[in-house]
């Protein structure tokens, strides 16, 4: 019982430039039932690429995402599929996620009705109970979207993720948009649900705090591959890859105050064009460890302690 | 806190507090009582009869718009043509409505290829001047009332489908969209109950807007003598007919001239009100 990704890759074509995006190159996570996955990274590293493919709505160009041994894409055939896939997803922005013109509760009945989930005179109890799952009062049903608040809305869209019976929940920035103070509320929402439906996640953040929160396992991405994937303890607290190394230190702290030292050390320089992707490591131009050599070898996962992966040469030795 | 009631308040509500819907409304309102009168048959007098005594007689308490130089009525006359107008219109709209909303909601959604023809297509009757290519279409069909409606709803197709292709455009990449897709939900449901609904608006402004254009086509064509044929009459028709007679008996021209001129201005100002009324970023709260 798990999620296996097994060699992806994603390539996006530009026609009207001729050039070619190497959106994921070589993605290699296996992720076990009732364990979340936290993936982090830049903007444009392909983090949200990865949930899209999890999700089935786009297919790699090669490599397979399978859960429980069978393919995501054939549970989910893109969009003349009538199927519900094991893998639901909740997106950053709660304005987007919610269909204007539909009412809170009808947006939830739909999926109950169109799947056929329960016996017809239970729909409306199956919506009241979701809604209550998610800590939102019954009398919202007759709402419309732009009459709740972000952390509702947001509240909202788990609830209709939860509705299709997912076991896999994809969860791309789901904390992002909202108010600091709604955030920790919508975090320990997700911890409640994944005790109480033993669900397995995937979170996808910039945020290095939410992830440590949250996940079990953590994977670090750059520019399309993962460069260290391993039990948050080992990521976070004993980082071996430079670029984990930079993103831990760029986490605002209170040793960052009177430090100008520390602030020093905080990633320079843009990340490169993933049209025209640097030689060797990917990461080599903008690394403080970089050696002559980083700039010819790239680099592969290799693992330095039992389920603690990194893709740096500097971190082998 | 919202209150219940400003939880129901619904389009209609807010169509009337537009001033502009209000006063359209009206008078789009009196022009299709006038004519459903001639649809029941209750004018002074037949419109076709000729009432040789009385020829070119100025208005007066027996002809309220006075007669022709035939010594037709002009007031029965104005509301059989102001019925013939809103019918040929409103089918013509009806026709364009459904078949370019129809086409513009798949180009937009289905996209690639399809699209590609479907917006070559509808550029190519967009080159002509709407009133030349449904000149052309009625000298090929012939003059009944359907051939009228049929040329004009043609024309005006190619705005439907443009109308309703852009707001898709938008609409299709919104996450809701991608979201109902990974919920396993059909193309015909994602396209009727997440999509449709979210480019409605400015679809319904388009058609009260396009039946004040239909109706001026419609009375463009039949004053070029291409619509309706005498002695049936017709807004358009009328005016033509009352061109030589201008002169000295005014009431020929100004009577469905402004019949013309009323249901126009109502239209548009339905469209107004209408535009106002669904888009909620216009709403004063």
């Amino acid at each position: 019982m798990s999620l296996v990704i097994e060699n992806v890759e994603k390539i996006y074509k530009i026609v009207s430039t001729q050039t070619v995006i190497h959106a994921l190159n070589g993605i290699d996570i296996s992720l076990p039932t009732g364990k979340t996955l936290g993936i982090v990274g830049e903007s444009g590293c392909g983090k949200s690429t990865l949930a899209r493919l999890v999700t089935g709505l786009e297919a790699p160009n090669k490599g397979s995402i399978t859960w429980n041994g069978s393919s995501v894409h054939d549970v989910n055939k893109g969009s003349f599929s009538t199927k519900k896939s094991v893998v639901q997803l909740v997106f950053q922005d709660p304005y987007s996620s919610l269909n204007p013109r539909q009412r809170i509760g009808d947006a939830i009945t739909e999926i109950v009705s169109v799947h056929k989930l329960v016996a017809k005179n239970l729909i409306q109890t199956r919506t009241s109970e979701l809604l209550t799952l998610v800590g939102l009062a019954d009398d919202l049903k007759n709402r419309y979207p732009h009459q709740l608040s972000g952390g509702q809305r947001q509240r909202v869209s788990i609830a209709r993720a939860l509705a299709a019976e997912p076991n896999l929940l994809v969860l791309d920035e789901p904390v992002s948009a909202l108010d600091v103070s709604v955030r920790a509320e919508v975090m320990n929402l997700l911890i409640d649900l994944r005790e109480k439906l033993g669900l397995t996640y995937i979170f996808i953040s910039h945020d290095l705090a939410m992830i440590r929160y949250i996940s079990d396992l953590v994977a670090v991405m750059y520019l399309g591959k993962i460069v260290e994937f391993g039990n948050w303890e080992q990521v976070i607290n004993n980082p071996k890859h430079p670029y984990t190394q930079a993103l831990i230190r760029a986490m605002p702290d209170h040793t960052i105050i009177g430090n100008p030292e520390s602030l020093a050390k905080t990633l320079q320089g843009e990340v490169p064009d993933p049209v025209n992707l640097p030689t060797g490591c990917a990461f080599h131009l903008r690394c403080v460890k970089a050696t002559p050599a980083c700039a010819s070898t790239p680099q592969t996962l290799f693992e330095i302690t039992p389920q603690h992966r990194v893709a740096c040469m500097e971190a082998k030795i | 806190m919202r209150n219940k009631e400003e939880k129901t308040k619904g389009a209609f509500h807010y169509y009337l507090q537009s001033t502009s819907g209000i006063v359209g409304a009206v008078l789009v309102l009196v022009m299709i009582i006038v004519a459903i009168f001639s649809i029941l048959g209750i004018t002074p007098y037949d419109p076709v009869e000729q009432h040789i005594e009385n020829i070119l007689q100025g208005p007066s308490t027996h002809f309220w718009f006075g007669t022709d130089e035939f010594g037709r009525d002009v007031f029965s006359r104005t509301l059989e043509g102001m019925r013939r107008s809103l019918t040929v219109s409103i089918s013509a709209v009806t026709f364009a409505a459904i078949l370019g909303v129809s086409f513009g909601i798949l180009a937009g959604y289905v996209g690639k290829w399809f699209d590609q023809l479907v917006t070559r297509v509808s550029d190519v009757f967009f080159a002509f001047p709407a009133i030349l290519l449904a000149l052309a279409i009625v000298a090929s069909l012939g003059n009944d009332w359907y051939d009228t409606a049929l040329a004009i709803g043609v024309v005006y197709t190619p705005i439907f489908i443009r109308v309703a292709r852009g707001p898709v455009l938008t609409v299709k990449e919104m996450d809701y969209i991608k979201i109902s897709r990974v919920l396993g939900f059909s193309s015909f449901r994602i396209l009727r109950k997440h999509i449709f609904p979210n480019v409605f608006a400015p679809i319904v402004v388009q058609i009260a807007l396009s039946l004040s254009w239909a109706i001026l086509t419609e009375s463009g064509l039949s004053f070029l003598g291409l619509g309706t044929q005498p002695p049936t009459p017709s807004l358009g028709l009328m005016v033509a007919e009352a061109q030589p007679l201008a002169a000295f008996a005014w009431w020929t021209l100004v009577f469905p001239s402004l019949f013309i001129t009323i249901v126009v201005v109502g239209l548009n100002l339905v469209g107004d009100g209408l535009r106002d009324a669904l888009d909620p970023a216009r709403r004063s709260s």
